[in-house]
């Protein structure tokens, strides 16, 4: 039974690395009081699953490189400190409540004022400088579980999140975010089988402004709302008008464990987003419509007592269009796909130890297209992974080791684009460059908890680098974290 | 031999869905890429003269200039001898189109303008659009608006600094005229196709009739104070030669002894005759009686447009053009694009020297007429054109 939830927290661990949650895709937040649950639903969360009592964390995480797409920051360095509390209630409820405080800075961040990490929204806000952007968020999660009977819970996992980030230099941009998401959830499990659905709500609304242009300044900032892959509209030495993005959606996910040798595991997600160009009279600048789709499926027979097979295929599907704010035609269009299959070998030594191997081969393609002045790029890959993880659990130490390589192969790239003009040749270009190239992947990470005292220590680490092979350029991405578990 | 019995088991069991699984993955990455939508369309644009004889109703040989508002794409493109001009691959906005041409006989050149302002033009299917621009007919004026220097002097050290402004005429015939009488006058905004003009102020050149003759070829310069602007901190230029100027005796106005004053027929507003920094109009009259027509609802007097002899239609935005003030019989364009206090200024282009004598252009359309000058030149004309 130990060596099958180990190995069940191993694949949920790579899952959940593959799958960006919405909070992580729009607002940079990984909020992790679900993340060890199946399918992240708060709903098995009960007092037998209850990791600890109450644990104070500090993450740091840093990034930065050349191979970057060109609206990417230089660097980044993200802080966050959270203080996260299980608590059982009365009657098996259990009680969950996480605070955290997050610091981050984006250096050399190009023109955009929208403060989410996701590349792939349609329609973006920017001026034409670069400069430093700060951030300092604060977010909450209050996450209630409670059994109706014996073998069905239900939960409710709600997330709140407010943050202020800005630019330093001219013309300043100052953007404030106010963020709701809410998980209800539906679990049912008995000794061998697990059912488990989770719908969400969200709401991520951004208000950006700039520092209002005056003569006396001497300067001549250029705003601009760009829109698909060229000609964005430009606006020369106005005045700050307020720029405001509202993200709405829903989703919903479930996963099935049969006898803990079938597992699957699929999540549906839409949003619908607005902007509007604020201030006396709001001019709409668009909308556009994404929706995110994955599934995983991992067929687990035991060879021998010490040594399982896991065959997984999994596939993950992002789908955006975007509309014209008058004549609401569909002028942008991205699409992402992703198909693994592959075979983990996890082979147990007794005592507590556990090896696996992955090897796994997948395609990938993107496709982005701009149908209000006719330009389209499409760029399909494949994948060739090996991994290695291992785990060992002895007098009271836990350690995880994790190693990865991926070797990236891009195929024949289509590109259509006739007519570009000069923003396609200052960024969509370099965004071509970018995608076209072959490139290898190393990570590695680690982890060990320890008792301490009348606590535990966890610490934890990653590293991650994405070398192109035929440039000089590389992307480094760095994880440490120390958490205090009570 | 457990080991063999599991691996029979696992074909057995979960070779067939795996297989399965491979075909879904198969299928599933195929894609179809083809060339992509767009909404890129073409208009064809026909130009009419209505004033003319059927037969010479298609005006041909005309520019049609299409300026994309959102964008700033501009479009040129002449008209066939069917009065069509074609345009393809342009992009879904709003569009200002500005078509002008003339119509040669015997004896006159009719200037033949027309627009189609803030027209959203696009298409649902990859088809052309068909347009027509209805045109108005003038003749060349003898005196027209040489340059206007409106956008004052710059701003460091001494900010918002106008009083530099200045407005010159230019005889562009091959007579004596006198300017006597005629108005200068700025045009309220609103009342584009009104048959009067609803002016903010008026000035009157002085004289009865024959004290202020200006030769062909000559220029007079109108300043709004005659005096030199050059020094620090102004740093801007000298007015002291200008012909005549602008004076307000109660408004603490400065007056140059040495310069003619304008007479006052209408103020509206202002310590003095100030020509928007942003965006004005401003016409040159000859009217018998400037108060025959009353005043507007907001104290504007009212004067014929009738009797409008030439006249520019300005703004720091140029996509403005349905902001015009001017109607295309006076001004079938728009000029400007210049930043406030940039101590920039528009001149008129050449359009050919005859007899040694300069004509200047005058298609009525300050599109086509005027350019960019860097600094103004009052009281001549820089024979190179400089933008």
């Amino acid at each position: 039974m130990i060596k099958r939830m180990l190995f069940l927290f191993y694949i949920l661990s790579i899952a959940l690395a593959q799958t960006a949650t919405t909070e992580k895709l729009y607002l940079d937040i990984n909020s992790d009081i679900t993340n060890f649950l199946p399918g992240r639903n708060p709903a098995y969360l009960s007092p037998n699953t209850t990791p600890y009592a109450y644990t104070f964390t500090y993450n740091n995480f840093s990034s930065g490189g050349d191979y970057r797409l060109p609206f990417d920051a230089g660097s980044k360095a993200y802080q966050d400190i959270s203080v996260t509390a299980y608590k059982e209630m009365q009657n098996e409820i259990m009680f969950v409540g996480r605070f955290a405080y997050r610091y981050e800075q984006r250096k050399d961040k190009m023109w955009l004022h929208n403060a989410e990490n996701d590349l792939n929204i349609p329609f973006y806000f920017a001026d034409s400088s670069i400069g430093d952007f700060t951030l300092n968020g604060i977010d909450w999660n209050i996450l209630i579980s409670l059994p109706l009977t014996r073998n069905i819970r239900t939960a409710v996992d709600i997330f709140y999140n407010v943050d202020e980030q800005f630019k330093s230099v001219f013309p300043k941009p100052n953007i404030k975010r106010n963020n709701i998401h809410i998980r209800p959830a539906l679990a049912i499990s008995n000794e061998r089988s697990q059912l488990g659905i989770v719908a969400s709500f969200f709401q991520y609304k951004e208000d950006m402004n700039t520092r209002r242009y005056s003569l006396e300044q001497g300067r001549t900032p250029i705003f601009m709302r760009i829109r698909g892959l060229d000609k964005p509209l430009l606006t020369y030495a106005e005045t700050s008008e307020e720029r405001l993005q509202t993200i709405r959606g829903y989703g919903v996910s479930g996963n099935i464990n049969l006898s803990e040798h079938l597992l699957f595991e699929s999540h549906y997600e839409s949003s619908y987003a607005g902007i509007l160009d604020g201030g006396s009279y709001p001019v709409p600048q668009g909308s556009w419509d994404m929706a995110r789709f994955s599934y995983r499926v991992d067929l687990q027979p035991s060879i021998t007592p010490n040594l399982d097979v896991d065959l997984f295929f999994q596939h993950r599907s992002e789908n955006v269009e975007g509309f014209h704010p008058v004549l609401e035609n569909r002028i942008y269009g991205y699409l992402s796909r992703h198909f693994e299959g592959g075979l983990t070998l996890p082979y147990y030594t007794g005592s507590g130890e556990m090896w696996a191997g992955t090897v796994s081969c997948s395609f990938q393609d993107i496709k982005r297209e701009d149908n209000f002045l006719g330009l389209l790029h499409y760029f399909p890959g494949n994948t060739l992974h090996f991994g290695m993880h291992y785990t060992l659990e002895q007098n009271n130490v836990s350690y995880k080791l994790q190693l990865g390589y991926d070797n990236i192969i891009v195929g024949d790239e289509i590109i259509y684009d006739d007519m570009a003009a000069w923003y396609y040749s200052q960024i969509t270009e370099r965004e071509i460059a970018y995608y076209v190239q072959d490139r290898e992947q190393l990570s590695a990470s680690g982890k060990i908890v320890f008792p301490f005292r009348q606590y535990q220590i966890q610490l934890s680490g990653s590293y991650t680098a994405i070398i192109p092979k035929y440039l000089e350029t590389r992307y480094h991405l760095v994880q440490t974290s120390i958490a205090f578990i009570f | 031999m457990r080991t063999h019995k599991n691996m029979k088991k696992i074909i057995k069991h979960h070779l067939a869905p795996l297989c399965f699984l491979i075909l879904f993955i198969i299928l599933s990455c195929t894609q179809n890429i083809t060339p992509p939508a767009s909404m890129r369309f073409s208009v064809e644009i026909t130009v009419l003269d209505t004033s003319a004889s059927d037969s010479d109703s298609l005006v041909s040989a005309a520019l049609v200039v299409m300026q994309s508002i959102s964008y700033g794409e501009i479009h040129e493109a002449l008209t066939n001898s069917q009065g069509i001009a074609s345009f393809t691959n342009l992009i879904p906005d709003r569009y200002n189109i500005l078509a002008s041409g003339e119509r040669v006989s015997l004896s006159e050149i009719i200037i033949i303008n027309g627009q189609l302002q803030d027209t959203s033009l696009y298409i649902e299917e990859n088809d052309t659009l068909d347009l027509r621009i209805i045109t108005q007919t003038s003749r060349s004026s003898a005196l027209v608006i040489s340059e206007i220097y409106y956008s004052g002097a710059p701003p460091n050290p001494v900010p918002q600094y106008f009083h530099d402004q200045f407005l010159e005429i230019y005889n562009n015939s091959s007579a004596t005229l006198y300017l006597d009488s005629l108005i200068i006058a700025d045009v309220d905004y609103g009342h584009y196709e009104d048959s009067v003009i609803y002016a903010i102020h008026a000035y009157m050149f002085p004289g009865d009739g024959d004290d202020y003759p200006i030769n062909p070829g000559e220029l007079i310069v109108i300043a709004q104070d005659a005096i030199d602007h050059s020094p620090a901190p102004i740093h801007s230029i000298n007015l002291l030669d200008a012909d005549f100027e602008y004076y307000l005796s109660d408004k603490g106005d400065v007056d140059n002894v040495n310069v003619t004053n304008m007479l006052q027929i209408h103020h509206k507003y202002g310590i003095d005759f100030l020509y928007s920094v942003f965006k004005d109009a401003l016409v040159l009259m000859h009217v018998k009686d400037p108060y025959k027509l009353g005043y507007g609802e907001f104290n504007e007097l009212l004067l014929p447009k009738s009797a409008v002899i030439d006249g520019i239609d300005y703004s720091d935005n140029l996509a403005e053009i349905d902001h015009k003030r001017l109607s295309p019989d006076i001004d079938g364009g728009l000029t400007g694009g210049i930043p406030s206090y940039s101590n920039k200024s528009l001149e008129r282009y050449i359009d050919r020297i005859e007899d040694g004598r300069i004509i200047l252009m005058d298609n009525n359309n300050s599109s086509l007429d005027f350019h960019v000058l860097h600094p103004p030149t009052p009281g001549y004309i820089e024979m190179e054109a400089e933008e």
